[in-house]
């Protein structure tokens, strides 16, 4: 009965690394990290493409009768950040979206209840040497 | 100081015959239970008498109850309920797999012995605590409804024919075992049959299935409380929605089932698996990505009518089929 927020973020994380390169033509795989663990991004990261996590809220339902149940469902923000182009660019969005969508049901390896794309927007538009963008999504699990 | 539902319990099980008392029934109806109507009557009377305008006495009647609840499909738990319509289920494999019912006559049971419930509603009050024993419950409807964006919801409304007098004993201990996950709109998927085989119904929207076993409780000359509890037709019925992309459904419904493969057959068919071959008829599926699942097939698949959604500017649209099927078998398959 706990929080699913950071055993969320490992699981997308592994997930996303797993499945890296299923449609062919994602090139190499990104850096996966949590927004947390590096502290000044920039020019830092700008030979390889980096992927940002980020855990928002975390909205816990209460799901059964006598407290004996909760389901939770949190937000994350998939931070996408890449250098070269705008080809390769969305090249990286369209891998990630395929991965999410391919996953929208957990497994025994990440037992889940749903993962959902929420938005998906570009943020490019703000930066001179990146190109960058959100995808949010929604991690449902009950009883962590 | 008031108290909330996190106070409160449900919990069920089922009777050796009818009205017999379940000592400690274990059974949770699913995620997310909720008590959504109850009511006890006892059919009052109040007679008048010649000479007065107020009433004179009062008489009492047929004890009658009802309870409405609403809850989750969990993938362990929640399919127990269906012995309560085909009687207890049957083991498949793997050896956790339990089926109910069969796509063919005589499946389901004919009588409510061995499926009546026993529900126990507990509540830890302030002043003097409550458990409600409610025997003979029959359910009289059960509802399945699973929706884009959405967990797949039950109702199930019950009615019973006896009360036993409120205990004070209540006990956290009683609060049933919920290890379910629940089933989302993303575990589900609907085949029906295509001429050959089965073909997913593409880009569904919502799909709901009903049970109504239109039983009646049966009461007896010198007691108030339910002697006993017989079924009538067993009605499944349902509707899906989906987007509208050929004319296979309408033209089924204009020709009556009649099929009209180039034009060279157009003989008498009574269902949608007359008309179009392939096994199962009619398949809702709901599993996780861990291999429990809940899996609702259909024979004798009949729809009733055909409604358009959506036809105005910038509107997906939607084809919504209204059917009814003869027979069904829910496979479940809980660990």
């Amino acid at each position: 009965m706990g929080t699913i927020t950071y055993t969320a973020l490992d699981d997308l994380i592994n997930l996303l690394h797993n499945n890296w390169g299923g449609s062919g033509d994602a090139g190499r795989e990104p850096v996966f990290e949590k927004s947390w663990e590096r502290r000044s991004v920039g020019f830092g990261s700008d030979t390889r493409e980096v992927v940002f996590l980020t855990p928002r809220q975390e909205n816990i339902q209460y799901f059964g009768l006598y407290g004996s149940n909760f389901f939770h469902d949190l937000s994350v923000d998939l931070d996408i950040r890449s250098y070269y182009n705008e080809d390769r660019h969305n090249e990286i969005v369209k891998e990630v979206l395929r991965i999410i969508k391919a996953n929208i049901r957990g497994s025994a390896t990440f037992p889940y209840t749903d993962l959902r794309v929420m938005s998906s927007y570009s943020r490019s538009e703000l930066m001179r040497n990146m190109y960058n963008h959100i995808i949010t999504v929604s991690y449902r699990k009950s009883d962590p | 100081m008031v108290r909330t539902s996190a106070n409160a319990y449900v919990r069920y099980g089922f009777e050796s015959s009818y009205k017999a008392a379940v000592g400690s029934p274990t059974n949770s109806f699913g995620l997310k239970t909720a008590v959504t109507g109850w009511t006890l009557t006892t059919n009052r009377t109040a007679l008048a008498k010649l000479g007065q305008v107020e009433p004179d006495t009062f008489a009492y009647g047929q004890q009658q109850g009802s309870l409405s609840l609403g809850f989750v499909l969990g993938d362990t738990t929640s399919h127990k309920i269906f012995q309560a319509i085909y009687g207890e289920g049957t083991d498949g494999t793997p050896t956790s797999t339990q089926i109910y019912g069969g796509i063919t006559a005589n499946s389901a049971t004919k009588t409510l012995a061995g499926n009546s419930m026993a529900i126990e509603i507990g509540a830890d009050l302030e002043t003097a605590d409550s458990v409600r024993t409610l025997r003979g419950g029959i359910l009289n409807t059960l509802a399945i409804s699973a929706a884009v964006n959405d967990v797949v919801n039950c109702t199930a409304d019950i009615t019973y024919g006896k009360e036993d007098a409120p205990s004070t004993s209540f006990s956290a201990n009683n609060v049933p075992a919920e290890a379910s996950q629940p089933f989302t709109f993303a575990h589900g998927e609907l085949k029906i049959a295509n001429g050959s085989s089965t073909a997913v119904v593409a880009e569904l929207q919502e799909a709901d299935i009903n049970w109504t076993q239109n039983a009646e409780l049966l009461y007896s000359l010198n007691d108030n409380q339910a002697a006993d509890a017989y079924k009538r037709v067993l009605e499944i019925t349902g509707r899906f929605r989906a987007s509208w992309k050929d004319n296979n459904k309408i033209s089924a419904l204009i020709n009556q089932m009649k099929t009209d493969n180039g034009g060279t057959s157009r003989d008498h068919k009574e269902t949608w698996g007359d008309a179009h071959t392939g096994t199962p008829e009619f398949k809702l599926t709901f599993a996780t990505g861990d291999g429990k699942s809940i899996t609702i097939e259909l024979a004798g698949l009949s729809f009733m009518d055909h409604a358009v959604s959506g036809m105005e500017p910038v509107e997906p649209l939607f084809e919504e089929l209204n059917w009814q099927a003869k027979f069904c078998k829910i496979t479940a398959v809980p660990a």
